[in-house]
């Protein structure tokens, strides 16, 4: 764990003692030793192959940030044009007035919110139970759970349709939101988390009178950051993109999320204007971006904490 | 202590447990007549919007509801593309809350009159004293399972050439697309010399994107066809013969198939190919050359295409006399020209030719007039690409692994027979009923 | 401050297997230390475990202070534990871990901070109080985990192996420290090693448990003078005693050939055989193999020799026996030297003797 670009994220923890600092550093020194020693041609196609995972990753990106800043007939022209020349704002112009652009935006920040709180609060709580407290049935439930985790999505769509039309939610935000609040992956995921926690330290929580609520929020939650950070990454980044059932369920930009949303942009019988699209993906893509930067410096942090020495 | 006990916590995994299987419960009641909710004089319309046609729907259904006072259209954002709509209709006929008027395309409106989910029109149509015989023939009647209409033609479209003329120009052709495709492989090779070498003489859509549509053309052309009535005829001599046309062009390297071939036709890379009527607008607006089109080779194969509008089945009576009202309103000779000339579509009446703002369009847009001629000469597709579940999907891969270099004969044999089964499997019995 | 009782205390993991605790009796006095010893396996986790409630109790009772423990969770016992891994909350600061408990139970704030600021003071964890576990030493962090447990005052202490994750010097020092903590703030303890040194330096009295079951509860003098068994006889001493299975013939058992008076009512009750024990400091050194008292002597070759300084300790085989026969340690003085392959000729103390049944190894008393 005390890997070198791990020390660098560090700098607020000033209580690390000078003795230890050296012998970081002094492994990290072995470390660069060791890829010497194994001469320059490896290192150098080391440096190849992440180049051009770099630019397997980037190139597309890119792409579609310039092609939101052409002009329309400059998107399909030979030899590619990788500048926008000239630059337009254009796309960006009709990405917001040919489609209710701020409306989807609205619609998906309640949604993906509203699900992903729910989906990580009935996933920490259900995985919490599952794992932690005893009480008769337990096995069967978990069970349950899972075998929910094993129907795919599209079977259960039609029936959860049904279910849902019949109480008249339709292209209403709980009609979308409530069934995709179901949390089998999140109780998976955040059992096996729990379950591999120290048992002493729970059991040392017990003894020191903690509740189970207490238990929850001052002893695993805080041991289980980094796991929980990734789990609240992956929901929220799945509930932004979630495409299906937001369009089976929304008729309008009353309800329906981005997604959905962008796809009006293209023709589905002829010619896409690209340029608009590329804008929106771009503009829908940035939230996701920044709250994923943040999120893992969180996750980093939590994994550099320092859990007990076993 | 604040005591937050082990059994109120219980009950706190126990509705996350509920809520976890939420996911995967509720049952639908089949809904019954009239059923899933709606008002009879709120007019639901399910459309994916085709050409990006939603600011013109909006305008009609305005003018609708100024002309009809009492009804409401809703208008419902249904999908992306036609196969969309359908998924979202057939979630409603599962769980209730129909649409009123849903776009069907050609092939997806089949199925959905196989089992009698959408309602034959023709009854409707003769109490509500429609004349329907000013409707173009051959879109009318791609509609017609056992001598019933399911559904009225609305976004219809149908392949047309589209060339480039300066690269006609430069290989010394007439500026015309060619008569016939025998005719069409003597200019190929002038078109690869005229070409740089990074261009393409022809692309057309590959299999998992409608080439088995446009490619219905080549087939005609050589007398051939995919089915006859609900019999397969891949292995006939003049389909294979097609096919090993398509095969030929690929081997001497005048055809490259891609997803979607309008952005490097239009990057000036690809000298020409068969698309849909509805990229014209597109194509003309974004291409820094001069564009031409022209029919089809041949004379009379130009398969129809794209989507009608249909009723559910199991609507009141009440709501069904309303949605046919709109849809009268909606495909009427002034709506249609609306319409089309928004979007690129194909004007499915007779009559709107003849109305002077049409005439003037056609006047400034040649290429819209070449669809328009070409109209009279369509011809319906056959039945086991539009009908048969999976048709147009089995055809496509097939065509694939043709323009790869497989055997045509044995990949259109076992295309007979793949066809044949899922027909006796899934429409045998449910015809002639 | 509380005495704890447990009353044929069994725990069953599953119904085939035998009980991992088996009818546990035992009386631990109010402000006792009492250490809980054997071998890995012997039970004596979880008998501290089902104390501080983290275990069930599957037949018999617990009481704490006369009153029955059944149905008592653990967070409501007010008993204070030491886990091996010391179990220190990772993301709580050396004072948090501390306070963690008082602030459980509704402690004022100004109440908890001078109970965890006394605690630091007698662990002189005073400049570790702002650190996280992350940033301690194992020594370091075992002293948090005591400041845990003393900071609440609790009715009983249990302690798991909590020096195991120490290295020898710490763990010496450290024993001596728990032992006058224990002392000074007069709190029941059950303590649970399994290294025999630390329960007889440590404990007012050892329990010696073996497959779940109690062999003996004595003071540490008495187990090591008295042994109940040849179990608690070979446990209990360092380096262990000897054993050697024995003729009883007339009042004198035949040790290695070497005759050894017995207690005439112990002699009475062996039967023809019995296992003599005996001590490394219960033999002495003779000149000749003549020269004992009896005019005979056991001639032991030399093995290996364990030089300590002020004494040694020297392994040997009685010479003529086989293999079978077991080894003879004998504690040596620091003027006598020996090397491996040497002979020497060494005979029992009189009145040394401890003498066991053969068949069922428990001890002969007179």
């Amino acid at each position: 764990m005390s890997t070198p670009a791990i020390v660098g994220t560090l700098d607020d923890e000033t209580t690390t003692t000078p003795r230890s600092r050296r012998r970081r550093r002094d492994d990290a020194h072995g470390a660069e030793a060791g890829t010497h020693h194994r001469g320059p041609v490896w290192t150098v196609l080391g440096y190849a192959g992440m180049v051009l995972v770099v630019l397997l990753v980037a190139v597309p990106l890119f792409w579609i940030l310039i092609t939101s800043f052409k002009e329309r007939g400059d998107i399909y022209v030979r030899p590619a044009q990788w500048w926008p020349e000239p630059a337009t704002g254009e796309n960006y112009h009709e990405l917001t007035t040919r489609i209710p652009f701020f409306d989807y935006v609205r619609n998906s920040v309640i949604i993906t919110s509203a699900t992903s709180v729910a989906k990580i609060v009935l996933g920490v709580l259900s995985a919490y139970a599952l794992s932690l407290l005893r009480f008769p049935g337990r096995g069967v439930v978990f069970l349950v759970v899972i075998a929910a985790l094993m129907v795919p999505n599209q079977i259960t769509v039609i029936s959860n349709y049904a279910l849902v039309a019949q109480l008249g939610w339709r292209n209403t935000f709980q009609g979308i939101i409530i069934p995709l609040a179901g949390v089998a992956f999140g109780t998976f995921l955040m059992r096996n988390q729990f379950l591999n926690l120290p048992g002493e330290i729970i059991e040392a929580a017990r003894l020191d009178g903690a509740g189970p609520m207490k238990l929850l929020w001052r002893v695993v939650l805080p041991m289980s950051w980094p796991t929980l950070v990734a789990f609240a990454l992956i929901t929220v980044v799945n509930e932004w993109n979630e495409y299906l059932w937001p369009f089976l369920m929304s008729d309008d930009e009353t309800t329906a999320p981005l997604p959905v949303g962008l796809t009006f942009l293209q023709n589905n019988d002829g010619v896409t204007n690209w340029g608009p699209v590329m804008a929106g993906t771009v503009l829908a893509m940035l939230p996701i971006l920044v709250l994923f930067l943040f999120l893992q410096r969180q996750m980093i942090k939590g994994l550099t904490a320092g859990a007990v020495k076993s | 202590m604040n005591e937050f006990s082990r059994r109120g916590f219980l009950g706190l995994a126990g509705a996350a447990g509920v809520a976890g299987l939420s996911a995967c419960a509720g049952t639908g009641t089949a809904p019954s007549s009239g059923a899933g909710g709606g008002s009879s004089n709120t007019i639901e319309f399910w459309s994916n919007h085709p050409g990006n046609s939603k600011p013109v729907e909006q305008q009609i259904i305005k003018a609708f509801e100024a002309a009809n006072s009492g009804l409401r259209v809703k208008l419902v954002d249904a999908g992306k593309n036609y196969e969309e709509v359908a998924q979202k209709f057939n979630a409603s006929l599962a769980g209730g809350q129909l649409p009123d008027v849903v776009v069907v395309s050609d092939v997806t409106w089949f199925n959905f009159a196989l089992n009698k989910q959408l309602a034959p029109l023709d009854d409707l149509l003769s109490a509500a004293k429609i004349d329907t015989s000013d409707y173009v023939d051959a879109l009318y009647n791609d509609y017609n399972l056992d001598e019933k209409h399911y559904a009225l033609p609305f976004s219809r479209s149908t392949p047309l050439f589209y060339y480039n003329k300066d690269l006609w120009k430069a290989a010394g052709l007439e500026d015309r697309g060619p008569k016939d495709w025998d005719e069409f492989l003597t200019w190929a090779p002038k078109l690869k010399a005229a070409a740089g070498s990074d261009t393409i003489v022809m692309e057309l859509p590959d299999g998992s994107n409608y080439l088995d549509w446009v490619f219905q053309n080549i087939v005609w052309g050589y007398g051939g066809a995919y089915s006859k009535e609900w019999t397969p005829t891949f292995s006939d001599p003049n389909t294979v013969k097609a096919g090993a046309y398509l095969q030929d062009l690929a081997k001497k390297g005048f055809l490259k198939l891609s997803k979607d071939p309008a952005p490097d036709f239009t990057a000036g890379i690809v000298g020409c190919s068969m698309m849909s009527t509805g990229s014209l607008g597109g194509v003309t607006k974004d291409a820094k050359f001069a564009v031409g089109t022209a029919f089809l080779p041949g004379d009379g194969n130009c398969p129809t295409g794209g989507a009608g509008v249909g009723i559910p089945a199991s609507l009141s009576d009440e709501r069904k006399k309303n949605a046919l009202k709109f849809i009268e309103f909606l495909t009427n000779a002034q709506n249609t020209v609306t319409f089309t000339q928004a979007t690129g579509y194909m004007p499915v009446r007779k009559s709107a030719v003849e109305l002077p703002e049409e005439k003037a369009f056609l006047e400034k847009n040649p290429n819209a007039k070449t669809a328009i001629d070409q109209l009279p000469k369509t011809r319906s597709q056959d039945n086991v690409r539009v009908l048969l579940p999976g048709g147009g999907a089995r055809i496509g891969k097939a065509l694939d692994q043709i323009v790869q270099g497989q055997d045509v004969g044995t990949v259109f044999k076992a295309l007979d027979a793949e066809s044949q089964q899922v027909f006796d499997s899934q429409i045998k019995s449910k015809l002639g009923a | 401050m509380a005495t704890v009782y447990f009353d044929e205390a069994t725990r069953r993991f599953s119904k085939d297997d035998a009980p991992a605790v088996d009818g546990i009796t035992l009386d631990i006095a109010d402000g006792e230390f009492l250490v809980l010893v054997g071998p890995s396996g012997c039970g004596k986790s979880t008998t501290l475990r089902m104390l501080a409630g983290l275990e069930p109790v599957d037949g018999g009772r617990i009481l704490v202070d006369g009153h029955d423990q059944k149905g008592v969770r653990a967070r409501d016992r007010d008993i204070a534990m030491v886990f091996q891994s010391y179990a220190l909350y990772p993301n709580m600061t050396a004072a948090q871990n501390m306070a963690f408990a008082l602030d459980n139970a509704k402690v004022s704030k100004a109440e908890t901070r001078q109970r965890v600021a006394e605690a630091a003071r007698i662990l002189e964890l005073e400049p570790l109080l702002d650190r996280k576990p992350g940033q301690m030493s194992g020594g370091q962090r075992q002293r948090v985990a005591m400041g845990r447990a003393i900071v609440r005052n609790p009715k009983v202490f249990c302690m798991d192996e909590p020096l195991s994750n120490l290295d020898a010097k710490l763990r010496v020092s450290t024993r001596s420290q728990i032992a006058g903590l224990q002392r000074r703030l007069g709190i029941t303890t059950v303590y649970v090693t399994h290294d025999q040194v630390e329960a007889m330096t440590m404990g007012h009295r050892v329990a010696v448990l073996r497959d779940g079951r109690l062999q003996q509860v004595d003071t540490p003098e008495r187990l090591y003078d008295s042994p109940v068994n040849t179990f608690v006889a070979s446990f209990i001493g360092s380096p262990a005693i000897t054993l050697v299975e024995s003729e009883v013939r007339e009042g004198v058992a035949h040790v290695h050939g070497v005759p050894v008076p017995l207690d005439r009512a112990v002699a009475g009750k062996a039967g023809e055989k019995a296992v003599i024990g005996l001590r490394p400091e219960s033999w002495h050194v003779v000149a000749s193999p003549t020269s004992g008292s009896n005019g005979s002597a056991v001639a032991l070759n030399v093995e290996l020799v364990e030089s300590l300084g002020s004494e040694s300790f020297v392994y040997g085989r009685p010479a003529g026996a086989g293999e079978e026969a077991g080894r003879v340690t004998v504690r040596l003085d620091k003027r006598t030297h020996l090397t491996v392959g040497d002979v020497v000729h060494v005979e029992p103390n009189r009145g040394e003797v401890h003498v066991f049944d053969a068949s069922t190894g428990d001890r002969i008393e007179a």
